[in-house]
């Protein structure tokens, strides 16, 4: 393939800028509200991981009992930093890769505004002993009639960008931006249904939100998640993907195979028998596209190492790509027949929830996030050692949940599978690894103390005024960027033999 | 000119530079805008084989799980053979795993105690009008006695750990077994530094046949010193002997 890049022109640039301009304050909101809910969702992890091995830790506050704190920590995770970044991510992606200003970003605004008392009300609610119990649902039935009609404020406006698009050639993350915003509403209005209003067997309730549980992931995050690094895979190379055949296989799987995955919670329970089994093959499944799309976007960046150390928002995402193949491979491992009991009521299912949420999808939304907020506030990001603290501490953080959780998870069913132990004995051969995640979760809650600041700032518009990205290394005579520098030396680097990579 | 602007100290606002002009250009259009590069999507390589190949090994591993789950779409059949957890090696049923006897009992008794704490307080120290029990010899002391007021009640004058009461007891004997009346008497005998003996479920036994013999009513002080102020008859066994946490029986030593 040769370069295919070229200097946008001028048109293009005032095109970009505008629609930029059209989203500043959604986006922004979104964001740094996110961010904040973040700070709250990886505290109240650590919370809730400590009171895994230590029950009287904080025990004279009821509203911090082990139960409350960790459904609050799962939703303030999900819905106040997962949802809502997503959400910014897919506006403006899908503003940019429709070409069309948006027009209604105070609707979107009051949707947002919305969206967040609807999660203030639910996690408050969860911390007063009002949760539900429901996995991944603990929000009391009632909240969903604020967040559904609040999703559509928010991102029917993106439908219609596509829509009105001039015709042409639909890029691949535009696929996966519009089966995340249509498969969101009917996962959540299925289960909410099913689950709270049908008078079904209390079984299948059970059963419908297992499924809810992984669709969420599957057919939400993962999808907004690929298509940020879909998008910003070649833009900050400067390289096209490099299949698009791999490209349509990889999109299908998913779609194909995402569905079935979730009842694998329930083998042993007595719900149709296949039903578990269809559940634990697709997860194994999952693994087709994890490496179909890792393999395509790694390809795409192969060669430009220096881009990926370089940049923030391409370090961050190849992280996340990363992690999903990591995901994969190992969802492929624990989900066969015979690990499956070892693993269904231990710590690993924590372990690869986290590693789904905070290793795939909010690595990637860190990308994006590196990627898009200088572009809507037109100021350059503060300060690389805040940047790269982020991504380090993080990636360790992840990285020790996932080691800590996946092989204590493992002991801990093999002694629960042991007939001849006591639970408890089963339970405390997880204590040690226990231990491990909080300290993970004290790594995370570090890294996002810095990245919350730091958005802050940036919202406040704290920013540099620069020509220049921040950058993670310093420039050197190979970079594609040009030289690093201030205003002073802006004329060099707009050159067009030095289009920045950023 | 890289090399020469890694040493430099941020020279922004250095006097050779025109603010002005250089601003200029950061004002209209944003800049990470006007740095951006156009996304071709024009990558049409091949699938490499490999690729393919991993994609088959994975496909075959979810396909071997999907056979072992039965008939698809078969909504009838619940429950898998052979899912469930494997019987113990030699056959028999599952048995929990053995805990120490005066931890099986003090872990029953305490639950039971939750009735007599109205009274006698969850500290065991009584108050208003009723005799503690921590400290107390007709708790610690012979195990008949203690059996059968639990049993009958008692009532009239009685003197505990040196302080007169003129109390009056019920019975309590109603929905006490044998497994429940040995918990609950090992328990306040081992409770708030109470140290003494064990009462295991034979002796509790004994207990319920003498309650049985000397007929319903409450008791007082001279007939409990007449008749009653001994030990129950049974054997004793240490406090960590193995038993059953269901059934409380105990194990045959070659299982300990």
């Amino acid at each position: 393939m040769a370069d295919t890049t070229q200097s946008p022109d001028q048109i293009d640039i005032e095109l970009r800028s505008s629609i930029d301009r059209s989203l500043r304050h959604p986006v922004m909101f979104f964001f740094t509200s996110g961010a904040v809910w973040l700070a709250i969702g990886v505290l109240l992890g650590l919370i809730a991981s400590a009171k895994k091995h230590m029950p009287e830790f904080l025990s004279g506050c009821g509203c911090f009992e082990a139960g409350k704190v960790d459904a609050a920590h799962m939703n303030a995770l999900i819905y106040g930093w997962g949802a809502q970044a997503a959400f910014g991510v897919i506006i403006w992606l899908m503003a940019r890769l429709s070409r069309k200003e948006c027009r209604s970003s105070g609707v979107i605004l009051l949707g947002g505004h919305l969206w967040n008392l609807g999660v203030m009300i639910g996690v408050g609610l969860i911390l007063a002993g009002k949760g539900s119990g429901v996995p991944w649902m603990e929000f009391p039935a009632f909240v969903w009639l604020l967040l559904i009609p609040s999703y559509i404020m928010i991102l029917i406006w993106s439908l219609v960008q596509f829509q009105i698009r001039d015709a042409g050639h639909v890029y691949i993350s535009q696929w996966y931006l519009l089966a995340a915003i249509l498969w969101f509403p009917w996962i959540a209005i299925t289960s909410v249904l099913f689950v709270y209003h049908f008078e079904g067997h209390p079984l299948m309730a059970t059963a419908i939100a297992a499924w809810f549980k992984s669709a969420l992931f599957l057919l939400f995050f993962l999808p907004t998640a690929l298509a940020s690094a879909y998008y910003l895979a070649p833009k900050v190379s400067g390289r096209p993907v490099y299949s698009y055949s791999l490209a349509i296989f990889g999109f299908w799987a998913l779609a194909v195979i995402g569905p079935w995955a979730g009842m694998q919670k329930l083998a042993g329970a007595p719900i149709p028998q296949f039903l578990p089994y269809v559940g634990a093959a697709a997860m194994i499944l999952i693994a087709l596209p994890a490496v179909l799309v890792g393999a395509n976007i790694i390809n795409t960046i192969r060669g430009n190492g220096e881009a990926v150390a370089q940049s923030p928002s391409l370090r961050f995402t190849i992280a996340g790509v990363i992690s999903f193949i990591l995901f994969g491979v190992l969802s492929a491992v624990l989900h066969t027949a015979s690990s499956l009991k070892i693993t269904q009521f231990s710590y690993t299912g924590y372990g690869l929830d986290i590693l789904t949420l905070y290793g795939v999808f909010s690595f990637c939304a860190f990308g994006a996030i590196y990627f898009i907020v200088p572009r809507i506030t037109r100021r350059e990001w503060l300060s690389r050692r805040f940047i790269s603290w982020h991504f380090f501490l993080s990636l360790y953080g992840i990285s020790a949940i996932v080691c800590c959780a996946i092989v204590g998870g493992y002991f801990q069913g093999e002694g629960i599978e042991a007939w001849n132990q006591s639970f408890l004995e089963a339970a405390s051969r997880a204590g040690s690894y226990g231990w491990g995640v909080t300290l993970a979760w004290f790594f995370i809650l570090i890294s996002n103390l810095f990245f919350c600041l730091h958005l802050l700032l940036m919202w406040a518009r704290l920013g540099r005024r620069s020509s220049h990205p921040t950058l993670l290394k310093a420039s050197h005579a190979e970079s594609p960027h040009g030289p690093e520098g201030e205003v002073d030396n802006y004329g060099t680097a707009n050159g067009p033999a030095e289009t920045s990579a950023h | 000119m890289a090399d020469q602007n890694s040493s430099n100290t941020r020279p922004d606002l250095d006097e050779s530079i025109n603010v002005a002009d250089a601003h200029a250009s950061l004002k209209e259009e944003g800049n990470a805008v006007a740095r951006e590069k156009i996304i071709r999507e024009n990558g049409l390589e091949a699938i490499p084989i490999w690729l393919i190949i991993l994609c088959g090994v994975f496909v075959l591993i979810g396909g071997s799980v999907l056979g072992k789950g039965g008939n698809f779409l078969a909504y009838k059949e619940l429950t898998k053979s052979g899912y469930l957890r494997a019987e113990p090696p030699g056959g028999g049923e599952v048995i929990l795993a053995p805990i120490p006897i005066l931890e099986a009992y003090r872990k029953e008794g305490a639950k039971l105690y939750s009735k007599c704490a109205g009274c006698h307080q969850s500290n065991g120290q009584g108050g208003n009008g009723i005799p503690p029990l921590a400290g107390s010899e007709w708790v610690t002391g012979n195990t008949q006695q203690l059996s059968q007021i639990i049993i009958h009640g008692v009532k009239g004058p009685i003197s505990v750990a040196g302080v007169a009461y003129n109390g009056n007891m019920p019975a309590m004997g109603d929905g006490l077994g044998k497994k429940e009346l040995a918990a609950l008497m090992t328990f306040i005998r081992t409770e708030w530094g109470n140290q003494s003996s064990l009462v295991t479920v034979e002796m509790a036994e004994e207990a319920l046949k003498i309650a049985q013999k000397s007929g319903p009513g409450q008791k007082d002080v001279a007939e409990l010193k007449k008749d009653h102020d001994k030990m129950l008859p049974g054997k004793l066994v240490p406090d960590d002997t193995l038993l059953d946490p269901e059934t409380f029986e105990i194990f045959a030593s070659e299982t300990k």
